[in-house]
């Protein structure tokens, strides 16, 4: 349960409980569904919006929010600054079964099983902290990808899943799960299952006409020995499937493309983290703030490391730790006021020559120019950003994302006290 | 055979018609004809305006056409019946030219489509009178039936009920594919469609709900289009009774006097009406946007795709904003007097008819909507009556979403719910996921909020505009008049917020901002 969207931004609970019934036929006598909710979000809080628990009821299941878990053992990790904790529900359990729901997504051409199996940890984990090495070039490298990936395989080589499920039954293409406008949902009425995670990813991208080879998170594995990608040398049962059975509409990689109203980009160099969350927060305006945008007018979205200047300097939007520190220099950091004053000799003088003519000067006034707004991170936090937003346009301006933001609210708050689910009685 | 009532309204419209290009002053005629298929007695001028302006635009321009009534059995290849109908303008038809049944029986057996049979019939009957047609309209025999049923004692039935019997006869006609035209309408094809989808859902009690809305209110709907005036004058059985009115519907054209007085000042004129007929409101819509819409949604295809329907949304939001435009209404809205908005501005509340965010309230209002509820969703909408001793399920249905757009419709009978308590929405929501593996959203809605809803719609020209929408907004939060089960964000915050709190919130996304 990554978003708090419904199916299929999220997982297919009717997939979900038919894997469960079938493990309870085959005599497993305790279950657990469980994840790390992404950060401000409880389980606790979504099950009282969607409602899945309930559904499992009968079956003895036990929903398990990962982030309340009290056994956290600690482990260390080649690709890790420090020791991570991992619930030992994971690691303690006779079987991991992974059920990933499939949609496009921006970095690694869709949402494969072994990124799925990085929410075993927490958010506060999952981050990447930027770390440049001597003489190698961070952006060029893409080095925030390739850690991620070493990070996410890391994790993979904890617990290795028995049984892998890709359900791409309905799939989320486009923009992906969080916009619903430029997404589109495609029926494929296919789902993926293997006992090799890698292979399952592999299989479901050769699916997509794509190359294993070219996926960073499945080269990277395949480096590693940790499964295999080549699909000539997998025993495939079921549908023989020819190579390009599937054309998905991936994520667009150029942000130039996503044309946001009244949004102009320009964009510098940038990382892959910069890029995704970007993509997600355009998309978002792109969907959600149609009128908010509309009543701003004009604003800039500077990204990445030395973006181009902007035309003006009305609403520059600097999005990440790179634009906000390479655009200091940048002439829209300053605003130039033009002023006719009249110089204090010539008024001195008036004082006594009456007769004397007064010629005004044009002077330069320049000032910090404060309508910019400072997204800061590497990457920058996506709600964070949602709420300087609001704090910078102000509400009045921002109709839309000010009731998205009251609904936010609702969905992160504590659970409160008579938290049920109304009745019509 | 043809059911003769039918077969003599028909009639009457041709000779009228053959009888108008004669005449220079055709408004003068008196001649009053049937529309076909209800009994509704209208100037026949007036029915022939209507085909005239609107025939071309809904069913394009064919100007002659095959009727041909074809057997249910024997695979649809026994001809019954067959006429030419030839017309001077689309749709104004003015000789009806009888056709030898068995002249055609063979091409209908031979031909392989309808595509061939039309070739074959438009070069047979230019060969035989020198007509090229211009389509063809096959019947299925059933449909003689359903017409006789139609005027099956139409005689003793109210205006209204009339109305009701003719949805109902196009619904059947629609659902058992009783009639087929070649080239297809964009239209007919469209209505093809809405049926094979949305066809469970009863248009004829849909129509009749419309009269319980209406319950003790009489009034004139004037509308125009291009040189055509025409007012719907809608009377309640009550006021009928006491008045002694004979019908409860009468469809008149303006006079030009009335047509100078309209133009010159539409509520000038709207509320003079009201005096002079002592009516409740009166409305004047100029249908010409109208018009437009529908051209513009039967090119569509159903169901209606996300931004398709989004795009529609908008364009009936805007057909609603434009109030003093495209219609307007007596007694006039105290919301759009301006020293009254501009005292509700001063205390923060921006309400303005005109300036409604056509451009943003749909995409908003389903992003959001869906989001919460899934691209694909089962939504059972069920309408519940509370009474003293125990809730009653009226109504439900239940709609399916596939990104976003509404694949059917089905109105569930009470057999099928038999299980569902409504106090208890959650282990029916249980047991049909178990069962039948499919996840459910409830949505239960009282029947009296639903009234009120909708009374709150049309009454937008009422007083206390916004005393009555804080109403509205207190019967949404309780889970009483509506329950969304599970919880939905939305909703949640309405029931969250305080009233006014929400009314600036939701004014804030519907309305525009600057007055210019």
């Amino acid at each position: 349960m990554n978003y708090p969207l419904a199916y299929p931004a999220n997982v297919n609970l009717e997939t979900l409980r038919a894997i469960i019934e079938a493990c309870i036929e085959f005599g497993i006598k305790k279950i657990l569904v469980g994840s790390f909710p992404i950060k401000g979000f409880s389980w606790e809080r979504m099950d009282s919006f969607f409602g899945y628990k309930e559904l499992f009821e009968d079956l003895n299941v036990d929903f398990i929010d990962l982030s309340h878990s009290d056994n956290l053992k600690e482990i260390s990790l080649e690709n890790f600054e420090e020791p991570i904790k991992i619930p030992e529900e994971i690691l303690n359990s006779s079987k991991l079964i992974i059920v990933n729901q499939v949609n496009v997504h921006p970095l690694f051409d869709f949402s494969s099983s072994i990124l799925n199996l990085y929410s075993i940890i927490s958010p506060e984990y999952q981050k990447i902290i930027k770390q440049e090495k001597k003489g190698k070039d961070y952006l060029f490298l893409d080095q925030y990808k390739k850690d991620l990936a070493k990070k996410i395989l890391d994790v993979y080589e904890i617990k290795k899943p028995i049984l892998v499920i890709n359900d791409l039954f309905n799939l989320i293409e486009k923009a992906g799960p969080i916009s619903f406008k430029n997404s589109k949902i495609k029926k494929t009425n296919i789902m993926i299952l293997g006992n090799d995670s890698v292979a399952v990813d592999a299989l479901t991208l050769k699916l997509f006409g794509l190359d294993p080879m070219n996926n960073e998170l499945l080269f990277s594995a395949m480096e590693r020995d940790l499964g295999n990608i080549n699909v000539d040398k997998m025993e495939i049962v079921g549908l023989q499937l020819n190579e390009n059975t599937l054309k998905i509409k991936s994520c667009d990689k150029d942000l130039e493309n996503l044309k946001v109203h009244n949004t102009f980009l320009r964009k510098g160099r940038y990382c892959s983290g910069c890029y995704e969350k970007a993509f997600y927060l355009l998309n978002f305006m792109n969907t959600y703030l149609f009128k908010d945008l509309k009543y701003i007018k004009k604003q800039w979205f500077l990204i990445g490391e030395n973006p181009d200047e902007p035309e003006d300097n009305t609403n520059v939007i600097l999005f990440g730790d790179c634009a906000c520190n390479t655009t200091k220099t940048y002439n829209f950091r300053k605003t130039v006021h033009l002023k006719k004053v009249v110089p204090i000799k010539a008024r001195f003088l008036k004082l006594f020559k009456k007769k004397i003519e007064i010629k005004e000067i044009t002077k330069e006034i320049i000032h910090d120019n404060k309508k910019i707004l400072e997204l800061q991170g590497c990457p920058p936090n996506f709600f964070d950003c949602l709420a300087s937003l609001i704090k910078y346009y102000r509400k009045n301006n921002m109709p839309n994302l000010n009731f998205i933001q009251k609904t936010i609210e609702l969905l992160t708050q504590q659970k409160e006290k008579n938290d049920n689910r109304g009745s019509f009685k | 055979m043809i059911n003769e009532k039918f077969f003599k309204d028909w009639e009457d419209f041709i000779k009228f018609n053959s009888k108008i290009e004669i005449i220079i002053e055709p408004k003068q005629l008196t001649d009053k004809i049937y529309i076909p298929l209800t009994n509704i007695e209208i100037n026949a001028y007036v029915f022939h305006k209507i085909v005239e302006i609107f025939y071309p635009k809904l069913m394009d321009e064919h100007l002659n056409w095959v009727d041909i009534v074809i057997s249910s059995d024997d695979k649809g290849k026994k001809v019954l019946m067959a006429f030419t109908q030839i017309s001077t303008k689309p749709g104004i038809v003015n000789r009806i030219i009888p056709m030898n049944t068995d002249d055609l029986k063979h091409f209908l057996k031979k031909s392989k489509n309808i595509e061939e049979i039309f070739d074959n019939i438009q070069k047979f009957v230019f060969k035989k009178t020198g007509v090229k047609i211009s389509a063809i309209h096959l019947y299925d025999e059933k449909i003689l039936d359903l017409i006789n049923e139609s005027y099956n004692n139409l005689e003793n039935q109210s205006h209204f009920e009339s109305i009701k019997r003719l949805l109902s006869f196009l619904q059947k006609c629609f659902l058992e594919d009783l009639i087929k035209i070649y080239p297809e309408p964009s239209s007919f094809h469209f209505l093809k469609q809405y049926f094979r989808l949305y066809g469970k859902l009863n248009l004829s009690n849909l129509f009749g709900s419309l009269k319980t809305l209406m319950k003790g209110k009489s009034g004139i709907f004037i509308f125009k289009m291009e040189d055509l005036y025409l007012s719907l004058k809608i009377f309640d059985s009550k006021v009928q009774a006491k008045r002694d009115i004979d019908h409860d519907m009468y469809i008149e054209l303006l006079n030009e006097e009335q047509v100078l007085e309209l133009q010159d000042d539409p509520n000038k004129f709207l509320k003079k009406a009201i005096r002079d007929f002592k009516l409740d409101f009166a409305s004047f819509f100029k249908l010409e946007p109208l018009l437009e819409f529908l051209i513009d949604l039967f090119k569509q295809d159903l169901p209606l795709q996300k931004d398709d329907f989004c795009l529609m949304m908008q364009k009936i939001v805007f057909g609603f904003r434009s109030f003093e435009n495209f219609w307007f209404v007596q007694p006039h809205p105290i919301i759009s007097n301006t020293l009254v908005r501009f005292l509700l501005r001063i205390f923060g509340f921006n309400i303005n008819i005109k300036k409604l965010s056509h451009w943003n309230l749909p995409d908003f209002f389903f992003n959001i909507l869906f989001s919460s509820l899934g691209f694909n969703s089962n939504i059972l909408t069920i309408i519940a009556e509370k009474k003293k001793k125990a809730n009653i399920l009226k109504h439900a249905m239940m709609l399916k979403f596939e990104d976003g757009a509404l694949t059917s419709l089905t109105p569930l009978k009470s057999s099928v719910l038999k299980d569902f308590n409504l106090d208890d929405p959650r282990t029916f929501r249980i047991n049909h996921f178990k069962e039948k593996y499919e996840l459910l959203t409830i949505v239960i809605i009282n029947s009296e909020l639903l009234k009120y809803f909708i009374s709150f719609i049309l009454g937008v020209n009422k007083r206390f505009l916004i005393l009555r929408l804080l109403k509205l907004f207190k019967l949404l939060k309780n889970d009483k008049n509506l329950l969304i089960y599970p919880k939905n964000i939305v909703l949640e915050l309405i029931k969250k917020k305080r009233s006014i709190i929400l009314l600036k919130y939701l004014l804030d996304i519907s309305m525009d901002k600057f007055e210019f």
